[in-house]
């Protein structure tokens, strides 16, 4: 037997155990539906307009630019736990690196991708 | 002490210097980002030449790694051997040709963003560059992505444009699919081998043939199946073709010249480096597959090709043919085939960057006007560019004394001595049939009268445009910076003679261009002057890999 099968049985025990609950509550659950209960849910307020539509994604740019500093702090932190081993040439590496971040930072800073207009 | 492995491995200076070339790429783009802030609008073009610059430099640092003793660099993750060179070599040439032919294009086909268009096409010239230089299927792996990724943006670039949309969804979609058969034959390679290293690889199976025929062989061969789908599919050999004329169709001329090279070297090293070294042992598996493809390759392509009336199209179907060539060098694996290999993919750069460099000169500003209607009479329109046209198409066709020809002759000879003969007849009968779509486009050029008049030109700039051909036709030396095609047949429209419109409206050749074209057609052609040393470089760098 492969060494994976616990890990399997437990996958299709968790498998298992999600729709067994979901099926039960769909099979046992009462169901009383009213107009206001098969409305579009809005915080319990009528719906003001239709919920799908365009929203503007600037956090988009803003999360995807948080990704840089993300990197850099996981892998300058091993960098530090490793650093008595790998003597100068490591400090040079980690400069660098920072060299290599502060040029992208400096371009999206300049285009304006910071600012929130 | 511990153990030397690839998670307590220090990388020293020396592993440094053998990736100094693609170190020089990430300075030039880096100045690349710097240099756009610093220009102002409408003088980005110089940023081409931050380019080029780099390219020449870090061309350069390659005679000085070659030097070097020993290539194995980073825990034998990258090599610098003679055929990760070679390749960078080639792919080095063919970012700064593109880059040449860039600056005029972006600005008549008025695309924005010029400052990430060149920082993209040269992070996909440095990746195409670590892929060719990976002797780690995970080295190989990020170096695919990191061209990939690059190049999905570039295809999507013109942002108005529906065909460019079109073509970066399709690639993004299709060739992420392709990557994840070829990541996922990696992880199966790696769980019936256990190494990701290529020569690590060849050595377990050179070890273990008899384990494998036992237990681990279906894993094995699932493994490889999948690989060389996702292979196949970058290479756009032919079951998995169908992405390639719509995507280099849409993607703006000087990224479909560029990614039709690159990535063809990029990826066909990494073919010939998992294949033929790591897979060598399995050879009467894969062999026969690959041969297949080939010949359908070579057939479909060829085929299809005849069918075109776009020159642009028929070009992108002429690189899925080529692709079926380079394949046959594949299936031959041999030190010799290899080295034919990097020969074509050499030649094959300067001949295709040339004729897509043409034909986006001749391309309109919406970015069409590049069927064979629209080359009719190019010889009397633009004696030059015809001519630069006629050397790419006879060098595609494989017409003595071409770059093209000598390629297909290394190509074919290498196939014919390594027992591939059925491969070499199919090859050469399947390249007599490119001869004619080639040389229909020739044909389009110097023997059909110019018929301006029959295709009804719509267009916003159409105004300027004809007062920019009054001017032209006043004697003043005047040229507006954009396409002349429009010019002509919107004249024609006004029942001008066409005479005078003809050998009055040059197509507009920037400077850059033309030295791009230059250096095209003289690599073209003198290819044959210095193809023995190259050759022997080659021969020298395949062999090397055997051993």
């Amino acid at each position: 037997m492969p060494e994976s099968l616990p890990a399997l049985i437990l996958l299709g025990l968790a498998l298992l155990f999600g729709a067994a609950t979901i099926g039960a509550t769909f099979v046992l659950g009462p169901k009383r539906p009213t107009p206001e209960k098969l409305a579009p849910y809005e915080c319990g307020i009528e719906e003001i307009e239709a919920p799908r539509q365009r929203f503007p994604v600037k956090y988009l740019v803003t999360g995807m630019l948080f990704i840089i500093f993300d990197v850099e702090a996981a892998s300058v932190l091993p960098l530090a736990i490793l650093m008595r081993r790998l003597q100068g040439l490591g400090f040079i590496e980690l400069l660098v690196f920072a060299l290599i971040l502060a040029v992208p930072f400096i371009y999206i800073w300049r285009k304006g991708a910071f600012s929130w207009e | 002490m511990l153990a030397q492995s690839p998670f307590t491995y220090t990388p020293t200076g020396g592993d440094w210097l053998r990736i100094l070339p693609e170190l020089i790429v990430l300075a030039a783009v880096f100045a690349t980002l710097l240099a756009d802030l610093a220009l102002p609008e409408g003088r980005k073009g110089w940023l081409a030449a931050v380019g080029v610059v780099g390219a020449i430099v870090s061309g350069c640092s390659l005679v000085y790694v070659n030097s070097l003793s020993g290539a194995s660099a980073f825990f034998g993750m990258i090599t610098s051997d003679g055929v990760a060179l070679f390749a960078a070599g080639v792919i080095l040439l063919s970012l700064g040709l593109a880059l040449l032919f860039s600056p005029s294009y972006l600005a008549r086909q008025k695309i924005a963003r010029v400052g990430e268009y060149y920082v993209l096409l040269q992070l996909s010239a440095l990746g195409m560059m670590l892929m060719a230089a990976a002797n780690n299927l995970m080295t190989v792996f990020v170096g695919l992505e990191m061209l990939s990724l690059a190049l999905y943006i570039l295809c999507a670039l013109p942002q108005t444009r529906l065909r460019s949309q079109e073509a970066g969804m399709k690639y993004f979609i299709l060739s992420s699919f392709a990557s994840a058969f070829l990541l996922y034959g990696m992880s199966l390679i790696y769980g019936a081998t256990g190494a990701t290293g290529i020569p690590d690889i060849g050595r377990f199976l050179g070890a273990h043939q008899a384990a494998l025929s036992q237990g681990f062989g279906p894993l094995l061969f699932v493994g490889m199946s999948l690989m060389l789908v996702g292979f196949c599919f970058k290479v756009s050999a032919v079951p998995f073709q169908a992405w390639t004329p719509d995507v280099y169709t849409g993607a703006p001329t000087t990224v479909t010249a560029f990614m039709s090279v690159g990535t063809k070297v990029a990826a066909f090293v990494a073919l010939a480096r998992v294949f033929v070294i790591a897979l060598q042992t399995q050879n009467a598996h894969w062999e026969p597959v690959i041969w297949a493809v080939a010949v359908l390759t070579m057939i479909v392509g060829n085929l299809l090709s005849v069918t075109q009336r776009d020159v642009k199209r028929m070009l992108a179907y002429s690189s899925v043919a080529n692709a079926g060539y380079l394949l046959v060098a594949i299936a031959t694996a041999s030190p010799r085939a290899v080295a034919s290999l990097l020969f074509y993919l050499a030649a094959y750069a300067v001949m295709n960057i040339g004729a897509f460099g043409v034909t986006l000169l001749v391309e309109r500003r919406d970015g069409r006007g590049t069927t064979l209607e629209d080359f009719n009479g190019l010889g009397r329109r633009n004696p030059a560019l015809a001519a630069a046209m006629a050397v790419f198409l006879f060098s595609l066709a494989g017409v003595p004394p071409t770059a093209g020809f000598l390629a297909k002759y290394f190509v074919f000879y290498a196939a014919m001595v390594g027992n591939q003969v059925p491969l070499a007849i199919i090859g050469i009968l399947a390249s007599v049939l490119g001869m004619f779509y080639y040389l229909r486009v020739v044909w389009a050029m110097y023997f059909v009268e110019p018929t301006p008049g029959v295709r009804p030109v719509a267009l916003p700039e159409r105004e300027p445009a004809l007062a920019a051909v009054g001017a032209a036709a006043n004697g003043a030396r005047e040229e507006a910076p954009e396409s002349p095609e429009i010019e002509a047949s919107s004249l024609a429209a006004q029942a001008i003679p066409v005479e005078s419109v003809l050998t009055s409206v040059r197509i507009r050749t920037s400077a850059s261009s033309a030295a791009a074209l230059v250096i095209a057609v003289a690599l073209t052609l003198l290819m044959i002057l210095f193809a023995s040393p190259l050759d022997a470089y080659a021969q020298a760098a395949a062999s090397a890999l055997f051993h």
